[in-house]
């Protein structure tokens, strides 16, 4: 839309007024684009800074205060020594029921203990710079796993402004980054798989559809002028007026058929150079690719996550499809093996996982972008065919 | 999304102001209305609803054993410990402290490296009550609205192999579907918020609010009523189907004017002129008054003939683009109205034509030409004369059933109802109009004074020379003489927007055009240029919008491009709702917003909500705003109080969730577990409705609130002219 009108702006433009335009265009991509890119991060380093400075503090405030609560309490010792008093106690072992019995009561007290522990999570440890920036990545991007999740109001209020400025810029990001992806995709797709590299079967090609043009506008024309003679004889005789949509509908189909002529009949070949040269906005990717695109690339995060966290296929595109929908149950997270081993590896896992979300989310926009083009047009073909057979029918 | 558009869409086209209509037709019409209706609505919800419990019941199915199996794991793994310590202790043959402990504690890191594994791999949840089960029917249909609603808390996630498939595939359905599904919602809501708002709430505040204008138009209304005399407003609806029918009925019968009235009707409907209307009649006589009206329908019929499909469709895009272009179209009418009439005072004379000799095409042409000529002249002296002496009773009856009509009922006039409204007809009774009408009406005046074709030749030629060079302005008041004097105030109105365009590019020639018109095969570029030119020609009395025509001169230029723009598909609009859920883009009626300087044109027409239908209103961005604050915090507080937690705690669960994060560390149902299934509906019923709030509200306010980043981003110097795509959102 903004190349379309630009243009226009351009040809009424004197020279100097042109190259200015020139100029304002670059800085434009250049914000539009790779400016984004640097404000998505920034952002996101930034809540990150943020969300950690506030939680170890909240956490430091609080163990001041309460500091019993932060005591590591040792729950395996605490259940031994519990078990070796029965077991003493019941020396004698008269009474096996009684003594397991008393022995499980211990043993269940120590797993809700456990249970309670794991479930609470580690506050503080998780807080790390890695672990906060996959926070606000989360935040922003609304997927939300809830691996790390703030315990401190102010984090609760700061997540909540957080997200209300951060998700309309993510979505800037998306669109953008999406329009971009899909019109450097599109322009790959012309070269590559419409063979417009190699101008010899490109023009082969390109005859080859003229053809079957020129055969689908002859059979439309005769279509169309069946339906003009049917509907002007409709209105005639009924003098009544003519709902809307049937106009419309001979409207569009007449302007279809038109365009359909215009059609240049001469196989020339700067014609067919004109067209191989031609802009790649008009071509619509095939939902197809799209779709094999957007598995192709689901696969791809399946693989790289199977190596770095040991997952296997399945869990791994289980997961890129659940965070790149934006679910984001949090069942499997980057980094959970890794986050008790070694401290570097954490980190580069965390990056890793953050590209290789914000990369995807882009790339799913841009197949949605494309797909919904593709099916827009297709939608409108078959209402107006539809349309077509429906008017037939009535009159 | 682009299916519901295209279920939309044929109501849409469908709806108003079809006044007659054949029996089946109307039937069927109606048939698929209701169709589009159930399709678009009420299946789109029973099919959520129902993907929704069909996916509870498979989840449940498949997680449910999962689930138990892991509870049993847990039970029995404690027994086994608790039987391992009994054995440890019991063949024992001397109890020892260290050993035992030694012994027992190896035993017991094992257990809970169990436990762990059992919570993070297999999801348990820590309760190993056999009858409780997180995967019960409410648990699954929660967890299958979380999935599409793409939520995920994780509270409970699908832990077996099959159920990790079935989720993938179940939210690459179920997503889209649910988007679908919302963005209906969306739609059907903010139209009746808007509705809600614009008619219940705010009747009374935008009485007060609009109070000049208002005054002005009831003004406006006595002062037509006045003129109308006896004859009460019918509603608008009623009045259109009377003209359209009379005109149909009877091309050539008596009411001639109505067949007029209609796009009359049309011009007046779009609330250009009745000001001017007002202006005029008061200045001159009731005879002045129907000439000078007459012109600025006279065009529109012709073109009707000539290109009727190309007009309804640059009608129909008029409704998409419809301010833009309506507006370069008062541009170029201003213009072209300025050539026309100087050229009509010259050509008046030849303005009677005979039609024997021309091909059918021509004929009609010229015929219709004709019968606009003699209400087009201007009162150049001799046609005033020839006016005088021929004041064929036929005609000014005609007119003066005319004016009457249009000033009966352009108060009322529903712009869009206008819009809708089908030209076909018109043609038709054009159509017999120019084959029998004229006779009658020219009758007097051709057998007075018969014109050869040379001289229509010449007077063609002669046109040919002056038009692409326009008279200067005051020429035309010379020629006007007599009526500058009677018409002193709407002369000085013409003066001062009538400066004289530069026509750098000189248009074609009307003969040219004319001929042009002789092939009814043209392309269809040709059409749509004729019909803009000759589109614009209706409707001369613009005057209200003065400071257009300082931009006259930037404008021109323009119209190309708009012209492509009309040509070319909508584009796909995409874009991005708060959830993430891609939202169609509403193209609808309003003012553009990228053309800084409009803004002064459309205070006059847009300003006045009175014109518009309760669709097009926009709401102000703060009720929205306020409406999902209010939601949340709503929110905030029942849950607070069904679930007790803080009350910033509920905020922000509520916040989380309507904004589709989902962390999990909130989740209702997990503090009460005994009414887990009602707080689990609770919260769906919320959540479900909560988002479709969103859709709604975003779908009241995007245009907006693009409008205003975008103004925004421009002040800051972020935003250049001319990217359109850095909508936020």
């Amino acid at each position: 839309m903004s190349s379309r009108r630009s243009s226009f702006r351009r040809r009424e433009k004197p020279a100097f007024e042109r190259f200015k335009d020139h100029c304002r265009h670059f800085t434009a991509f250049m914000f539009s684009n790779v400016g984004i890119i640097l404000l998505v991060t920034l952002y996101i380093i930034g809540g990150a800074f943020i969300f950690q400075g506030i939680e170890i503090f909240e956490y430091e405030r609080l163990k001041s205060e309460k500091p019993h609560r932060f005591i590591p309490r040792n729950l395996s010792g605490e259940c031994l020594t519990r078990i070796w008093e029965i077991t003493a106690q019941n020396i004698s072992f008269f009474d096996h029921h009684a003594y397991r019995r008393r022995v499980n009561d211990v043993l269940l007290d120590y797993q809700r203990a456990i249970v309670t522990k794991q479930l609470k999570g580690p506050d503080v440890e998780q807080w790390s710079f890695s672990g906060a920036f996959l926070y606000s990545l989360t935040v922003i991007t609304t997927i939300g796993y809830g691996n790390i999740t703030p315990h401190s109001e102010w984090g609760k209020l700061v997540t909540i402004l957080y997200a209300i400025i951060g998700m309309p810029l993510f979505l800037l990001y998306l669109s953008n980054i999406g329009d971009v992806l899909a019109k450097s995709f599109k322009w790959i797709y012309s070269k590559v798989c419409l063979c417009r590299i190699c101008p010899g079967v490109a023009k082969r090609r390109i005859i080859r559809e003229r053809r079957k043009m020129r055969q689908l506008a002859r059979a439309l024309q005769m279509h169309d002028m069946e339906n003009a003679r049917g509907s002007s004889s409709y209105t005639s005789t009924s003098s009544t007026t003519t709902s809307n949509s049937s106009s419309s509908d001979y409207t569009r189909s007449s302007r279809q058929s038109s365009s359909l002529v215009d059609i240049p009949y001469s196989d020339s070949d700067s014609d067919i150079e004109r067209e191989i040269r031609g802009s790649t906005d008009e071509i619509t990717v095939p939902v197809t690719v799209c779709i094999f695109v957007m598995v192709g690339y689901i696969l791809w995060g399946a693989l790289l996550f199977g190596r770095w966290e040991d997952w296997n296929y399945l869990d791994g595109s289980y997961f890129c499809l659940i965070s790149l929908s934006s679910i984001g149950f949090g069942d499997l997270v980057p980094g959970d093996r890794v986050i008790t081993a070694d401290r570097d590896k954490v980190e580069v896992s965390f990056i890793l996982c953050a590209i290789y979300l914000l990369l995807g989310m882009a790339v799913i926009a841009m197949c949605f972008n494309l797909m919904q083009e593709q099916v827009v047009h297709n939608i409108r073909a078959i209402k107006r065919g539809f349309k077509a057979c429906f008017r037939c029918r009535s009159s | 999304m682009s299916s519901r558009r295209a279920q939309s869409l044929p109501a849409h086209m469908l709806e108003p102001a079809k006044p007659e209509r054949g029996r089946c037709v109307a039937a069927i019409c109606f048939s698929w209305k209701v169709l589009t209706c159930i399709v678009s609505h009420v299946l789109l919800v029973l099919l959520v609803v129902s993907y929704c419990v069909g996916g509870a019941y498979l989840f449940q199915h498949l997680e449910k054993p999962h689930e138990l199996d892991v509870k049993r794991d847990i039970q029995n793994l404690r027994f086994n410990l608790t039987e391992n310590i009994w054995v440890l202790s019991y063949d024992a043959s001397y109890l020892s402290e260290s050993d035992w402990i030694a012994n027992v504690s190896k035993h017991l890191a094992n257990f809970e490296k169990q436990i762990l594994t059992a919570i993070k791999a297999d999801g348990w949840d820590g309760d190993e009550d056999l009858r409780k089960s997180q995967w019960t029917f409410a648990g699954s249909l929660f967890y299958s609205i979380i999935v599409i609603t793409t939520i995920g808390y994780g509270h409970i996630s699908p832990r077996t192999d099959w159920g990790k498939v079935t989720t993938i595939f179940y939210a690459i359905v179920g997503i889209p579907l649910m988007l679908i599904c919302l963005s209906n919602i969306g739609d059907v809501m903010a139209t009746s918020f808007r509705f809600l708002y614009w008619r219940i709430c705010c009747y009374v505040c935008t009485r007060t609010a609009k109070r000049p204008r208002n005054a002005r138009s009831r003004q406006r209304s006595m002062r037509s009523q006045r003129q109308a005399r006896s004859q009460p407003p019918p509603s608008f609806r009623r009045s259109m189907k009377m003209t359209q029918r009379s005109g149909n009925d009877s091309g050539l019968g008596p009411s001639m004017g109505h067949a007029y009235s209609d796009p009359e009707l049309r011009t007046m409907g779009r609330g250009y002129d009745d000001r001017e209307f007002g202006h005029r009649s008061s200045g001159g006589g009731r005879n002045r008054r129907q000439q000078q009206q007459h012109p600025h329908h006279d065009p529109r019929q012709r073109h009707t003939i000539y290109g009727d499909e190309y007009e309804t469709q640059t009608l129909n895009r008029s409704n998409r683009y419809s301010s833009r272009q309506r507006q370069r179209d008062r541009m170029r009418d201003r213009h072209t109205v300025e050539r026309e009439r100087y050229s009509r005072s010259h050509l008046d004379a030849g303005s009677i034509e005979d039609f024997g000799d021309m091909p059918p095409p021509a004929k009609r042409a010229a015929s219709v030409r004709s019968v606009r000529s003699p209400h087009h002249q201007e009162p150049s002296k001799a046609s005033r004369e020839l006016h005088r002496l021929h004041s064929a009773p036929g005609r000014s009856r005609a007119k003066s059933v005319d004016p009457r009509h249009v000033s009966s009922h352009y108060e009322d006039v529903d712009e869009d109802v206008v819009r809708k409204t089908p030209i076909i007809p018109n043609r038709y009774a054009l159509d017999d109009f120019g084959g029998g009408g004229n006779k009658r009406h020219q009758a007097p005046r051709s057998q007075s004074m018969p014109r050869s074709a040379h001289q229509r030749q010449r007077q063609r030629d002669r046109e040919r020379e002056r038009s692409p060079q326009p008279p200067p302005h005051s020429s035309q008041r010379q020629s006007n003489g007599r009526r500058a004097g009677s018409l002193g105030r709407q002369s000085s109105r013409y003066g001062n927007h009538l400066e004289l365009p530069d026509y750098d590019a000189p248009p074609p020639g009307r003969d040219h055009r004319r001929d042009r018109r002789g092939h009814s095969q043209g392309r269809y570029e040709d059409y749509v240029e004729e019909s803009f030119d000759e589109g614009s020609l209706y409707g001369d009395d613009y005057e209200d919008y003065p400071t257009e025509r300082h931009r006259s001169r930037s404008r021109e230029p323009r119209r190309n491009r708009r012209r492509e723009r009309t040509e070319r598909l909508p584009p796909s609009p995409r874009i991005m709702s708060p959830m993430g859920f891609p939202v169609q883009r509403q193209i609808r009626r309003r003012p553009s917003y990228d053309c800084d300087e409009d803004d002064s044109m459309y205070g006059d027409e847009y300003g006045d909500y009175g014109d518009l239908l309760p669709k097009d209103r926009p709401v102000p961005i703060w009720l929205c705003v306020f409406l999902v604050v209010s939601y949340i915090l709503g929110g905030a507080v029942l849950f607070a109080y069904w679930e007790n937690w803080s009350f910033l705690d509920s905020a922000y669960f509520c916040f989380i969730t309507l904004t589709t994060i989902g962390f999990g560390d909130f989740v209702p149902a997990k503090g009460v577990k005994d009414e887990s299934e009602q707080s689990i509906a609770y919260c769906s019923l919320y959540l479900l409705f909560g988002i479709a709030l969103l859709a709604m509200s975003f779908n009241l306010v995007q245009e907006e609130f693009i409008a205003n980043v975008k103004e925004v981003a421009r002040r800051l110097g972020i935003l250049k002219d001319d990217d359109d795509e850095h909508d936020e959102d």
